[in-house]
C-alpha cells in the first residue's frame, strides 16, 4: 500500500545518503544517527533540567539581590544626604540666631555701660557742685570774717594812730562809724 | 562643590536603575538574525516544496506533475520568505 | 593527501556497543563532545553563580552577561509572554554556543556540524512551537496559514505557499547551522593541510589565511548560536502573539 511506497522512498533516500557518506560526507552516514539523537536528547534534557532548576534561579537571585542592594544603598544615600542637608540648615539657623543674640548682647551691654557712665557722671557732677558750693560758702565766710577782722584791725589801727598823733582818745564808736563808712565805700575796691 | 557632585552622581545612579526597570521594546536584536536568514530561507522552502511534490506524486501516481508544481510553489514560498526577512530588516533600519 | 578534510566529521564508537533492539545507541565521539559541552556549561555556570558579592567576579560577570543578553533578546523579539521559555532558550543558546566553540579546538569534534544533531534540535523546536501555538490559540492558530486581504481565488495557492514556508522553518534552521559549521571547519582543515604540504617556503600565506579564518570562525560560532536562539524566539513570537 501507500505506506510501503513511503518506506521504499525512505530506503531509497537512505541509500542515496549512504552513498553520499561514502563519497565523503560522514554527516550523511546514518549509522550513528539514532545514537547521536539519543545522546543529544539525553544530554540536552539533563542540561536543561540543571539550568532551569538550579543555575538560572541562582543567577536571578544574585542579580535581584544586587539590584535591590544598590537600590537600597541609593535610597539610604539619598536619605542621608537629605538629613545632612537638614542638619546643615539647622546649623546655619543656629549660627544666625547666635549672631543675632551676640549683637543683642553687645548693644545691651553698651547701653548699660552708657547708663552707668551717665549715672556716675551725674553723681560726680552733683558731688562736684556740692563741693563747689561748700567751697564758695567757705570762701564767703572767710571773706565775711576777713572783712570783719579788717574792719576791727582798721578800727584799732585808726584808734592807735589817732591816739598817737593827737594824744587823745577818740571814742570807739566814731572810729567804728568812719571805718565802716570807708570799708563800705572802698571794700569793694580791694576785695572784689 | 563636593555636595553637588555627590548629588549629581546619586541622580545618575538612580536614573540608571529606573532605565533598567523600564522595558523599552527596541527590536534591534532582530537585525543580525535576519541577515543570516536570507540564504537558507530560499533553499529550504524550495527543498520542502520539492519533497512534498515528490511524496504527492508517489501517493497519487502522477509522476512528474506534482513535483514540478510544488517545486515552483516552493520557489515562490522561498522568495516570500526572503521578502519577509528583508522587510523585517528594513523595519530595523527605520 | 593524507588528511582528508572530511575526516574530522567522522563519528566512531567509544566503548562498548549499546544496542536497543535493532537500534545502535553506542556512545560515540559525538556523544562525548556533547557531554563535554554540557559539562563545561555546568562548571561555568556553577562558578558563575557561586558568590553573592555586590561586585561580581569575572566568571560571574560573564554568566550574568549571558543571562541578561538572552533575557533581553527574548523580551525584544517575543515579548513578556515568552518568559516561561527563558530557561529553554538559554540552555539552547549555551549548548549550541559551547558545541560550536569547543569544535574550534584542534583535534576536537564539532557536534553541530552534523545535520542530524541540528535537525533534531530544529524539529524539536518546530514541533514544540506548533504545540504551543495550538495550546494558546486552539484551531485559530491555523489562521497563520491564511493571510488577510488576499483574493479568494488566490487563497488556496497562498495557503499552500504559507504551509510550505512554515514547514521550511526547521529545514532552514537546521541546515543553516550545520552548513555554516561544516563549511567553516572544512575550510580550516583545507588551509591547515596546505600549510603542512607547502612547508616553510610557501606555507605562510595559507597560515595567515588560517589565522584569519579562525577568527572569523569564532565569530561565526557565536553568531550561529545567536541566530539559532533568536530564530527560536521569532518562531515562538509567531506562536504566542497571533498577528498578521
Amino acid at each position: 500500500m501507500r505506506l510501503k511506497v513511503h518506506l521504499i522512498i525512505f530506503i531509497y533516500w537512505f541509500e542515496t545518503l549512504l552513498f553520499a557518506a561514502e563519497a565523503g560526507m560522514p554527516q550523511l552516514d546514518p549509522k550513528y544517527w539514532f545514537s547521536q539523537s539519543f545522546w543529544l536528547i539525553l544530554i540536552f534534557l539533563l542540561l536543561y533540567l540543571l539550568i532551569s532548576k538550579f543555575f538560572i534561579p541562582k543567577i536571578k537571585d544574585n542579580l535581584d539581590d544586587r539590584e535591590k542592594k544598590i537600590k537600597d544603598n541609593l535610597d539610604e544615600a539619598k536619605k542621608l544626604s537629605e538629613l545632612a542637608e537638614r542638619k546643615n540648615l539647622d546649623y546655619e539657623n543656629e549660627i544666625s540666631n547666635a549672631k543675632k543674640e551676640v549683637v543683642k548682647i553687645i548693644t545691651e551691654s553698651k547701653k548699660q555701660l552708657d547708663k552707668n557712665i551717665n549715672q556716675k557722671k551725674e553723681q560726680f557732677e552733683k558731688e562736684l557742685e556740692k563741693e563747689i558750693k561748700n567751697a564758695e560758702k567757705e570762701i564767703l565766710d572767710v571773706k565775711r570774717d576777713s572783712s570783719k577782722s579788717i574792719n576791727l584791725i582798721a578800727e584799732e589801727i585808726s584808734a592807735k594812730i589817732i591816739e598817737d598823733i593827737t594824744g587823745n582818745k577818740l571814742n570807739d564808736s566814731s572810729i567804728k562809724a568812719s571805718v565802716a563808712e570807708v570799708s563800705k565805700n572802698k571794700m569793694g575796691k580791694y576785695l572784689w | 562643590m563636593d555636595d553637588n557632585n555627590f548629588k549629581t552622581r546619586l541622580r545618575i545612579a538612580k536614573r540608571e536603575i529606573l532605565k533598567k526597570d523600564a522595558n523599552e521594546n527596541n527590536k534591534r536584536g532582530l537585525f543580525l538574525g535576519s541577515a543570516f536568514r536570507l540564504g537558507t530561507e530560499l533553499v529550504a522552502a524550495v527543498a520542502v516544496g520539492t519533497i512534498i511534490g515528490f511524496i504527492l506524486d508517489n501517493w497519487f501516481d502522477t509522476k512528474p506533475w506534482f513535483i514540478i508544481t510544488f517545486f515552483f510553489i516552493g520557489v515562490i514560498a522561498g522568495i516570500l520568505n526572503v521578502v519577509r526577512v528583508a522587510n523585517n530588516m528594513q523595519k530595523e533600519d527605520k | 593527501m593524507a588528511a582528508n578534510p572530511m575526516h574530522q566529521f567522522q563519528v566512531y564508537r567509544l566503548g562498548p556497543e549499546i544496542k536497543l533492539g535493532n537500534v545502535d545507541l553506542s556512545f560515540t565521539n559525538a556523544s562525548l563532545f556533547m557531554f563535554i559541552s554540557a559539562l563545561t556549561i555546568c562548571i561555568f555556570l556553577y562558578f558563575g553563580s557561586k558568590q553573592k558579592g555586590i561586585i561580581p567576579g569575572r566568571l560571574q560577570l560573564i554568566a550574568e552577561l549571558f543571562y541578561n543578553f538572552i533575557a533581553k533578546m527574548i523580551s525584544d523579539t517575543a515579548g513578556s509572554k515568552a518568559k516561561p521559555y527563558f530557561p529553554f532558550i538559554f540552555t539552547l543558546f549555551m549548548f549550541v554556543l559551547l558545541c560550536n566553540m569547543i569544535g574550534m579546538l584542534p583535534y576536537s569534534f564539532t557536534v553541530t556540524s552534523h545535520i542530524i544533531v541540528t535537525l533534531v534540535m530544529a524539529l524539536f523546536i518546530f514541533i514544540a512551537v506548533t504545540i504551543v501555538g495550538f495550546i494558546k490559540h486552539g484551531l485559530k492558530y491555523l489562521s497563520i496559514f491564511v493571510p488577510k486581504g488576499v483574493p479568494v481565488v488566490l487563497l488556496p495557492l497562498i495557503t499552500i505557499i504559507e504551509i510550505i514556508s512554515y514547514l521550511s522553518r526547521p529545514v532552514s534552521l537546521s541546515v543553516r547551522l550545520f552548513a555554516n559549521m561544516m563549511a567553516g571547519h572544512t575550510m580550516l582543515k583545507v588551509f591547515g593541510s596546505f600549510v603542512i604540504s607547502l612547508g616553510l617556503l610557501g606555507g605562510w600565506l595559507p597560515l595567515s589565511f588560517s589565522v584569519a579564518l579562525t577568527g572569523l570562525e569564532i565569530l561565526v560560532a557565536f553568531l550561529q548560536a545567536y541566530v539559532f536562539a533568536i530564530l527560536t524566539c521569532i518562531y515562538l513570537n509567531d506562536a504566542l502573539n497571533l498577528h498578521h
